[in-house]
């Protein structure tokens, strides 16, 4: 062979060297090899992107999906439909390409019948994934075509992933049919799931107004103009931060990257049967996370990741210590508060980490900081305070967050942690005087009536019985 | 609305208008759809052939300051008064601002031979203009029968007072004498009869402040580019009011127009939205609300566009407003708006629902996803096919001479493009088959509508950024019947600002008269209506500025009518 190799004039040493690059593994690019600078974040992510294949030569096309949306990220269209469409020859299946195929030809003048094409592709692959009747809802509006809109926006409905922007659309269609009536239901939806949809409530007072009602449109509008005004200072700040230099669209950009990384690498290492492979992915899960979190300190989503993570895995300390810096980093951000509200009923739940009240309490005080008309999260933390803690300096903020509980939502369940509490503190009059107001709240509740029967019995001399039915 | 504003006469008019814009007027019929036959009207760049060697200079030099951007406007006009329409070139200048710079460019005027040639006669006229110039507008502020013209400008505008027959048509520059003269960064102007005294008020758009000694930076990577108008401080507007004497008082504070702080004014329009007979004003801003300014009726003028739907886009997002025009494109009595608007953003039609109210329903007429690769600026409403409904033209053209470097979903150089009306406001795209001058490329900025060659049918002159101009002629147009109607008004001689309802073959089209729209542009004054197979028009009612109705009858189509005003028959009946 080496004959015939000097007959077509091959150098031998160059012979050698390809020989020895083909056996050898690892001898092709390193998915160790350093990263290019942060001074061009698009290489930068490109190449995080392609590291994901060279780790896990078994997720090359999704490698390849993620360098296709990086250069989608970067403005760079067509290239990145190029690779989508290398990808679904590769994987036929792959619903994700065919979304993101679908979502930039919808874009684009005289191509919507390719991104129908491609959407359709997607529920071919992957029947009912959410948000892509609504993607088809949206695109037949744009061409006019309201029947095919609606048939969309209605089966994303009936499915039951229809969300807030799915009503959205349809009230959108709605107004442009001339059927206002119509639209305000559609959009009134819409404020249901998110009060704040500034699009939403442009919508609806548009509608109210053509529909003549005058004193809902003003109130319509005046809240569209609020929204707005919060929306348009929050893009003013971060114009202004932008003034150092950095271009967070980018960082942004790169930060997801990581995250589409991060997602190979979790779901890679679930797959991996070797431990040290696991533990190898695992780090790398963990790695790319946190350079999500570094190149974009304020990616909901990373922050979330990196709490789910710790929990699912049972290290309710680092998850209580994610969720801390997250709602530190992004205060009031409703996903994260949620977040720290479940993790709190997860290591209440699980008798591993029952004992740790402690952890519980923090991630409870977080929920509700970010979440201040949460009345679950006061209530729980108020009943963590009272049975779990029994910490006697922490009742007067038992109390606090009880009464907050009551305010929110005047329940039941809340006017009783809410009198224990007061009674805890010595202030029995007022106990009764919380659970005769929840009686008259709540008529037909006997858990109310039944605690202040116990409770003024005890107070004429009967044995003392705290709320009976809660924890101890 | 205050009926007692109004002169007797039109108080019955006022309700009737009253009842109409709260009922919702009257909807035509669905007509039948137009015939789906090949378009038998193509459009030939023909520029060059006529003469029109100007070349158009942004000022660019790699400092990418944001006044680039905007340049600029063209203006059609009649100046010579010979029956031809003449073409007025704004130029931009080199950047910053020099007197060595603003003479090594020059506006232009070419003067129409009447037989498809164009001279350039800016020299002989003297209307180089003083500085960057963005757009303008002409009107005959000073009562003499002949249009003069005013320029936009970066830094101090100019006023041209046309000289007419007796000074040769020679302009003068009569800005520092006249009184208005807006020193900022001036974009669009539109003249109009704001207090119905019958002479020219002028209202000014201004763009933004920007430092030429500590110029913004931006860039997309490796790549320079234009920073977001965002980023810019709006400038206000001004509002001049004529003293009927040659001059004006700037009043722009005590209208309240100076209140509105937030604007960044490209294109305007004069326009009688709410019917009540004052002329109020639609201005087009970039990245900010839009303007609805409502004519109080004493001189003032209030915003109502957030609370009309014309403020922002079908979203509710400040959109990137370029041009404006106003026409009733689904016949249905009511003047609508399109503005066109930046990439990504689809250009917003606001139909008129009732009197005030708006709803942007682009994507309910076909105006949806073909425009939003596009950076579209001037555009206009006309009758290319002379079929008797409202067609639309866009003139395209992105600002980022270097897009593609990273936004591969939008190119610097554009297509225009056509639309049109199938007959029940639906609009189809059907540049591809209206000729070459479709498919031609440019950054293109204000375009201009009138008939140049006199044959019936519309052309149109496009103003093209870095480049040369396109001289769109319309060749088919004028198979269907056609009119055109000048106004010649007592005081106010063109009769700006007036309404005009030809009714042909049982069909009614309303059209109202504008000095200034478009893009920074203006058109011809005289209004052209397309009158499908009708030999005739039946009646041409004029609703004059100062508030006279009258109706003229059996007006022969296929001719230019010079209606003039006193001389028809009263009109003893409402419109709507």
């Amino acid at each position: 062979m080496g004959r015939m190799l000097r007959l077509a004039g091959i150098p031998a040493v160059i012979l050698a060297a390809a020989l020895l690059a083909i056996a050898l593994p690892g001898c092709g690019p390193s998915p160790d090899a350093a990263l290019p600078p942060e001074t061009d974040l698009y290489a930068y992510s490109l190449a995080v992107a392609r590291k994901v294949g060279l780790v896990l030569p078994s997720q090359s096309v999704r490698s390849r999906f993620i360098e296709g949306r990086v250069h989608e990220r970067f403005g760079f269209d067509e290239k990145a439909l190029e690779i989508y469409r290398e990808v679904v020859k590769e994987e036929s299946g792959f619903a994700d390409a065919y979304q993101r195929m679908g979502y930039i030809l919808s874009q684009k003048k005289d191509r919507m019948q390719q991104a129908i094409e491609a959407y359709q592709n997607v529920l071919r692959t992957k029947p009912g994934s959410p948000g892509v009747y609504s993607r088809l809802g949206l695109v037949f509006m744009h061409l006019g075509r309201f029947e095919d809109s609606h048939r969309a926006l209605d089966e994303e409905i009936r499915a039951g992933t229809g969300d807030a922007e799915t009503h959205y659309f349809k009230g959108q269609v709605y107004a442009l049919e001339g059927k206002h009536a119509d639209a305000v239901e559609s959009y009134r939806r819409t404020l249901e799931q998110s009060p704040e949809h500034r699009m939403a409530l442009y919508g609806l007072a548009q509608s109210l107004r053509v529909l003549g009602k005058t004193e809902e449109e003003k109130t319509a509008r005046e809240k569209f103009q609020q929204v707005k005004r919060k929306e348009d200072e929050a893009t003013r700040a971060a114009a202004a931060n932008r003034k150092d230099g950095v271009d967070l669209e980018k960082r942004r950009f790169a930060s997801e990257t990581w995250l589409d990384a991060a997602d190979v690498y979790l779901t890679g290492a679930g797959g991996a049967k070797d431990p040290r492979e696991r533990s190898d992915l695992l780090g790398r899960f963990l790695e790319s996370v946190e350079a999500s979190i570094r190149l974009d300190p304020l990616n909901p989503e990373a922050r979330e990741m990196l709490v789910q993570h710790f929990r699912h895995v049972g290290d309710v300390d680092r998850a209580v210590i994610a969720c801390e810096r997250a709602l530190e980093a992004i205060p009031g951000h409703p996903d994260l508060g949620q977040a720290a509200y479940d993790l709190a009923g997860g290591i209440l739940e699980d008798e591993k980490t029952r004992a740790r009240a402690d952890l519980a309490y923090r991630a409870l005080l977080a929920a509700v900081a970010s979440l201040p008309n949460h009345a679950d999260a006061h209530r729980e933390l108020a009943r963590l305070i009272l049975f779990k803690l029994e910490k006697p300096e922490l009742i007067a903020k038992a109390i606090e967050h009880a009464r907050k509980a009551v305010e929110i939502r005047p329940e039941p369940p809340n006017y009783d942690v809410f009198a224990y509490a007061l009674v805890r503190a010595g202030r029995g009059r007022e106990a009764a005087g919380v659970l005769q107001e929840g009686i008259r709240q709540n008529p037909d509740d006997e858990t109310l009536k039944e605690r202040l029967r116990k409770f003024q019995e005890s107070q004429s001399g009967a044995a003392r019985a705290g709320p009976g039915g809660g924890p101890p | 609305m205050n009926p007692f504003r109004l002169r007797p006469r039109l108080a019955s008019a006022a309700l009737a208008l009253l009842a109409a814009g709260c009922t919702g007027g009257t909807r035509p019929p669905s007509p039948a759809a137009v015939e789906a036959s090949p378009l038998g009207v193509t459009f030939i760049d023909q520029a060059a052939q006529a003469g029109l060697d100007f070349r158009h200079t942004d000022g660019s030099s790699g400092s990418y300051f944001i006044v680039e951007t905007l340049a600029s406007g063209v203006i059609l006009l009649d100046y010579d008064e010979d029956g031809y329409l003449d073409i007025y070139f704004v130029n931009g200048r080199p950047l910053p601002p020099s007197a060595e710079g603003n003479a090594r460019h020059s506006n232009a005027l070419y003067r129409n031979a009447g037989d498809g040639t164009f001279r350039n006669v800016t020299a002989e006229t003297g209307v180089p203009g003083t500085g960057f110039g963005s757009g303008g507008a002409a009107g005959d502020y000073d009562g003499d029968g002949d249009l003069d013209i005013y320029v936009c400008q970066y830094g101090p505008d100019v006023l041209y007072r046309n000289e007419g027959k007796a000074g040769g048509y020679r302009f003068t520059d009569v800005t520092a004498l006249a009184g208005a003269n807006d020193p900022r960064f001036s974009a669009g102007a539109a003249f109009f009869d704001m207090d119905r005294d019958g002479d020219l008020d002028l209202y000014v758009t201004n763009y933004c402040k920007e430092d030429f000694q500590s110029p913004k930076k931006c860039a997309q990577g490796p790549v320079v580019r234009y920073c977001a108008p965002s980023t810019y401080e709006p400038e206000g507007d001004s509002l001049f009011l004529n003293r009927g004497d040659g001059t004006f008082e700037d009043i722009t504070a005590s209208s309240g127009i100076s209140a509105l702080t937030d604007g960044r004014g490209m294109g305007v329009i004069a326009t009688d939205f709410d019917r009540d007979g004052w002329m109020d004003l639609f201005v087009a801003n970039d990245a900010s609300e839009n303007f609805l300014l409502r004519n109080l009726g004493n001189r003032k003028f209030e915003d109502v566009g957030l609370a009309s739907g014309v403020a922002l886009s079908a979203n509710g997002d400040e959109n990137g407003n370029m041009g404006v025009d106003v026409a009733d494109f689904n016949r249905d009595g009511r003047l609508d708006i399109f503005v066109t608007t930046y990439q990504k953003q689809l250009n917003a039609l606001y139909r008129c629902e009732a009197k005030g109210i708006y709803n942007d329903v682009a994507m309910a007429h076909g105006l949806g996803e073909t425009c939003l690769p596009m950076v579209s600026w001037g555009t206009k409403f006309f009758d290319f096919d002379n079929d008797g409904w409202l067609d639309l033209f866009i003139a395209n053209g992105h600002l980022e001479d270097e897009i593609e470097k990273y936004d591969q979903s939008s190119t610097y150089l554009q297509e225009r493009q056509l639309f049109r009306n199938m007959g029940n406001g639906m609009f189809k795209e059907v540049s591809s088959q209206a000729g070459p001058a479709f498919q031609a490329r440019h950054s293109s900025r204000g375009a201009a509508f009138g008939d140049l060659d006199n044959d019936g049918d519309v052309d149109i002159v496009v103003s093209n950024s870095r480049g040369t101009p396109s001289l769109l002629r319309n060749e088919g147009g004028n198979r269907k019947s056609w009119i055109l109607i000048e106004l010649a008004g007592k005081k106010n001689r063109h009769g700006i600002g007036a309404l005009v309802r030809v009714t042909a073959g049982g069909v009614s089209q309303l059209a109202e008269l504008h000095a200034g729209s478009g893009y920074c542009s203006m058109h011809d004054l005289r209004l052209h209506f397309g009158l499908g197979n009708a030999a005739a028009a039946e009646t041409v009612e004029v609703e004059w500025p100062e508030g006279l109705r009258e109706t003229f009858e059996n007006l022969a189509a296929r001719k230019v009518h010079r209606l003039v005003e006193g001389t028809g028959r009263p009109a003893d009946r409402p419109w709507f």
